[in-house]
């Protein structure tokens, strides 16, 4: 059956470790950016991780060796990780992998089983129990050394880990608000408050140019492992074309309607999660549809999602609700586009 | 060539395909000098990819037409030889020689000896490898077969039929054996490198459910076997060993139903000459027919009835 002069080009182990290999420069762009706390944070998720694991593995009275052999835990983590706050305190991070991990993976069967996502379930419920934490993308102050800013974000995560204390500590200028710092949320907040938009317009401006610097090369270097993937073969290239074509052209379309009412697509792509939804977590096989018409059928229906939810909603960033509602629909899609087959005249 | 000739004059064809592939160069170059001249003969070149040797793969590639479900390459109007069998029916009309003998691949996955040989039929492999020079202490496993579509032999004394095409040596055990089957991570690898357009990815998850409907519709019985798909898989699924086991399971069920429907047949028809029976016995008696014709006056009652009813209600109409 299997024979040793014909490998097998691709393990299980060996594609979620180039996936993680690819994961790299959206990892140091978001480091150089946001300051340690991104490492803290993924090295203790890793961590945490695994220990769950081991934990849920025992109840479940299976082997733990084959188990853990296939690394996926670690990507998980991994990805769940880069997706949170760099300040977010460790219980916060711990919940978050609870729900990642034991109830949207082992709950529902384990590796393969699972209908939803677990990075953006876990995502998912940390936006929803503690919005106030998870919008509060603070910059790295550049000023501190490299000691310093670890002993910092580590006492922040691990010890004190109260609101006020992480706002104050790192931006001088306001002690309220303006935590908010994406200009997705920056664009929320113009929608919705229209009156005091000339007063507060000078400030954002100038803190907005160098929040969507860091944004766009976030987004570009998660866009170059991305490619990386494609060419490599490891993740099928219809999933990211057709979710980034729809967003494109939606947000084409409805900018040059109104420009004001709405974004402009280098906002929607160069902004929040897109490029790492697009190829790291959409691209999840096990979530996504099997069939090439399918795939296509569910990026078109993330990239709808996505918009919708940006523009018309309270949530500034919609990529873990848009994955994991498309998520829902894949046995349906599924269904109804079957392979043609050989020989049955279906044309 | 004249093997062709002779199929050619046979069957009334017109024109012969012959099938290369891209690496043999020097093959290609000689049958171009000899086909020169010639309307009757076309070279195609076949790209090296697996399995462009399979029948109804070939058909698809050289003509872009699919040979039908449950029929042969014939009905499309292709003929498909192998090169043995022309070769040998050329020997057989022109010559006058029995099929004694045929050409056999040897490959080994070292690099030692590999070659065509020619071989008679009936020569025990053990004496094969011997005269070659294979010392039986290095050799793990012996297949019949290609690398991939191989079936083991475990007793040497196995003799060549006309039927063998080549033999596979490995010379280390096996390391793969220790490799147990893991869950599918529904990565999609398996669909891509198909060459019949099957999803084995959703026809392993209905087999594991005993979903028999389902198999049936995404094609179980269009399998050709190859087991590419079992290359691909990063969790190590023999995928071929589900489908062959499903593809009986479905036959099963299909001569089930066959029996079930006769069954029915036969039991109507019994009931039916039951019935014709009790009819002419009962013929003389009168209850029998009573019963009969009291249906029929039942029935002209009833439209007597009717006529009234609506000459009733459409002079209630004139007069209003």
């Amino acid at each position: 059956m299997n024979f040793p002069c014909i490998y097998h080009v691709y393990s299980i182990r060996k594609i979620m470790f180039l996936v993680i290999v690819a994961c790299l420069p959206g990892i140091f762009a978001k480091y150089y950016f946001f300051g340690i706390g991104t490492l803290i944070q993924i090295f203790f998720s890793i961590f945490i991780s695994l220990v769950l694991e081991i934990i849920i593995l025992k109840i479940r009275s299976k082997n733990i060796k084959n188990y853990l052999q296939d690394t996926s835990v670690v990507l998980t983590s991994v990805l769940f990780g880069v997706s949170i706050p760099p300040l977010l305190p460790w219980w916060m991070t711990s919940i978050g992998l609870f729900f990642a991990i034991v109830v949207a993976k082992h709950l529902y069967g384990g590796i393969g089983q699972n209908i939803f996502n677990p990075a953006m379930v876990g995502y998912a419920v940390l936006l929803i129990s503690f919005p106030v934490y998870m919008n509060n993308w603070n910059e790295r102050d550049f000023s501190l050394s490299f000691f310093n800013d670890f002993k910092k974000s580590a006492y922040i995560i691990f010890f004190k880990n109260d609101i006020t204390t992480v706002s104050s500590s790192y931006l001088n200028i306001i002690p309220d608000a303006f935590t908010t710092a994406t200009p997705l949320n920056n664009f929320k907040i113009k929608s919705h408050l229209k009156d005091d938009f000339f007063l507060k317009e000078n400030i954002i401006k100038n803190k907005e140019v160098s929040i969507q610097t860091s944004w766009k090369c976030i987004n570009i270097s998660f866009f170059l492992g991305g490619i990386f993937l494609l060419f490599t073969k490891i993740i099928c290239w219809r999933i990211p074309i057709s979710f980034l074509s729809s967003l494109g052209m939606l947000s084409i379309i409805t900018y040059f309607y109104s420009k004001e009412l709405f974004m402009s697509p280098q906002v929607h792509f160069f902004s929040g999660g897109t490029m790492i939804c697009a190829f790291f977590i959409a691209t999840d096989p096990v979530t996504a549809a099997c069939n090439n018409v399918g795939k296509i059928v569910f990026g078109i229906i993330i990239g709808f999602l996505v918009w919708i939810i940006r523009n018309y909603s309270d949530y500034p960033d919609a990529i873990a609700f848009s994955v994991l509602f498309a998520n829902m629909t894949v046995p349906l899609v599924d269904y109804y586009t079957k392979s043609s087959g050989y020989g049955r005249n279906n044309i | 060539m004249i093997g062709c000739k002779i199929i050619c004059w046979i069957t009334k064809i017109k024109t012969v395909l012959i099938a290369i592939q891209e690496d043999n160069i020097q093959s290609i170059s000689k049958i171009q000098h000899l086909i020169k001249n010639k309307s009757l003969f076309k070279i195609c070149i076949i790209k090296k990819k697996y399995p462009a040797g399979s029948s109804k793969v070939l058909v698809k590639s050289l003509t872009g037409k699919e040979v039908p479900h449950g029929k042969h390459s014939i009905d499309i109007g292709y003929l498909i030889f192998n090169v043995a069998t022309i070769f040998s029916i050329k020997r057989a009309i022109i010559n006058g020689k029995p099929l004694t003998e045929r050409v056999v691949t040897l490959m080994s996955d070292k690099n030692l000896l590999s070659g065509n040989f020619w071989v008679r039929i009936g020569t025990p492999i053990k004496y094969f490898l011997t005269s070659n020079k294979l010392k039986q202490s290095f050799i793990a496993s012996v297949y019949l077969g290609g690398p991939f579509m191989g079936k083991k032999i475990n007793n040497l004394n196995h003799s060549i039929l006309k039927k063998t095409n080549s033999i596979f040596i490995t010379h280390k055990k096996e390391k793969n054996e220790s490799i147990s089957e893991k869950t599918c991570i529904r990565c999609g690898y398996c669909s891509y490198v198909c060459p019949v357009n099957l999803l084995p990815q959703q026809l392993y998850w209905y087999i594991k459910n005993k979903n028999h409907v389902q198999t049936k519709k995404h094609y179980v019985l269009d399998c050709i076997e190859c087991k590419a798909c079992e290359k691909v898989c990063p969790s190590y699924i023999p995928l071929v060993k589900y489908f062959i086991q499903e593809k009986n399971i479905l036959k099963n069920i299909t001569l089930e139903n066959n029996r079930k429907k006769m069954s029915l047949i036969r039991f109507k028809t019994r009931e039916q000459r039951l019935f014709n029976e009790k009819r002419m016995i009962h013929e003389n008696n009168d209850t029998f027919l009573m019963k009969k014709k009291d249906k029929k006056i039942n029935n002209i009652t009833k439209t007597v009835l009717k006529k009234t009813l609506q000459d009733a209600i459409e002079r209630m109409k004139s007069k209003q």
